[in-house]
């Protein structure tokens, strides 16, 4: 099990109240936005940015970047792998 | 003036602590009134009302309680026919302008997230149910503190008055364990500590086999005042609507299971659509000062 991802998952559901979801539920090769994943929107990408921000200490510098790091779970956790400062 | 009847009402009450010694019974406490019927708490699913999911997680535990409460009470009703959303609160949303002011703290004034203090605005309420409706005409409320939903149902029954069909009203407002706090310091805190309150009307100038009650009159009157007094000016007002204190039911505001709160008129006349019978007043004395009458005959 990974831990990073499972991670994520837990720190999604809190930031996004996703109160429905189970983190088990969460694929993370499944989109985050649109459909066929969690039907996530503008407004959560900006609590995502916040989330890397506070937890892991990474600024998105180029927006057009957010659109490949958000896609999943895995490709969040792939960039955090790559750029954390900190890992709290 | 037109007859303005009430043909729905719903209340959602849930509150999660006590501070009263006299509760010993639960520290928590639910109930749903919806048109005369109690909702059992299992069978009790905001899903079920807010259907939107990205909507209903992000909104804070008064907005879903008001929307709900609000909604239910248009059941049915078609959106052209509603003539106006008018709601009141006397502290609004205390948990999502909480939950901004430690964000702001937290992340030091910077990268804030827009959520609770869009969701903070008195408005929300209104607004979120206008929008899932589709209602496009007039849309207020009104933040009075102690008259907060005498001023909406005033502006409620003008409306009706002034030609609308039917005119959805209500009053809501939570507390929190901060501003309880604050409260209990200034000797005006309510008996819940933590939790939500929510109650809504729906006027309409036609009578149906599903009407409630007729609505005569919201009176107010701000001050301190000896008891004689205000007893005189009671008296007065029933007097002027043909009927007086002792022959009609009263429904005071600090009866009710939290306690005397700023919008607690509109519980209140919740439960008195439930429990009353014939000409009933709603009495409402908060903090000494905010002195209101509502006039109705339930039918």
């Amino acid at each position: 099990m990974d831990e990073l991802i499972e991670k994520l998952k837990k720190q999604l559901i809190e930031a996004l109240n996703l109160e429905e979801m189970e983190p088990e539920k969460i694929d993370p090769e499944a989109p985050l936005f649109g459909e066929g994943g969690l039907g996530l929107d503008s407004i959560d990408a900006l609590e995502i940015i916040l989330l890397l921000d506070k937890n892991y200490h990474i600024k998105i510098k180029n927006p057009a970047e957010g659109k490949a790091i958000f896609y999943s779970v895995g490709t969040m956790a792939d960039y955090i792998r790559n750029h954390s400062v900190s890992d709290k | 003036m037109r007859h303005c009847y009430i043909n729905g009402y719903a209340l959602i009450i849930s509150v999660d602590g006590f501070d009263s010694v006299d509760r010993d019974d639960s520290k928590a406490f639910f109930d749903c009134l919806y048109n005369g019927s109690h909702v059992p708490r299992d069978s009790f699913d905001y899903k079920k009302i807010i259907s939107d999911g990205n909507l209903r997680r992000r909104m804070g535990p008064l907005v879903k309680s008001g929307v709900a409460a609000g909604l239910l009470c248009l059941d049915g009703v078609p959106s052209d026919s509603v003539g106006g959303i008018v709601t009141a609160t006397g502290l609004g949303f205390l948990s999502d302008t909480e939950r901004f002011m430690n964000d702001m703290i937290d992340r030091n004034e910077s990268m804030l997230n827009p959520s609770p203090f869009m969701q903070s605005t008195f408005n929300t309420v209104g607004s979120h149910i206008a929008m899932i409706r589709g209602i496009h005409s007039y849309n207020m409320t009104y933040v009075h503190r102690g008259f907060s939903f005498e001023s909406a149902l005033s502006d409620a029954m003008m409306l009706i008055d002034e030609g609308a069909e039917t005119v959805l009203a209500g009053g809501f407002d939570e507390m929190t364990f901060p501003v309880h706090k604050l409260l209990v310091r200034l000797g005006s805190a309510p008996k819940f500590q933590n939790g939500e309150i929510s109650g809504f009307v729906l006027l309409s100038s036609i009578r149906t086999g599903n009407t409630f009650a007729e609505l005569h009159c919201v009176k107010t009157r701000y001050g301190h005042f000896s008891e004689e007094n205000l007893e005189k000016w009671r008296s007065d007002v029933a007097l002027s609507y043909g009927t007086d204190l002792e022959s009609a039911g009263i429904f005071d505001c600090d009866s009710s299971v939290s306690g005397p709160y700023m919008t607690d008129s509109a519980s209140v006349l919740c439960n008195a659509l439930e429990k009353g019978s014939g000409k009933t007043f709603i009495r409402n004395d908060f903090c000494g000062k905010n002195h209101s009458l509502i006039l109705l005959d339930i039918l």
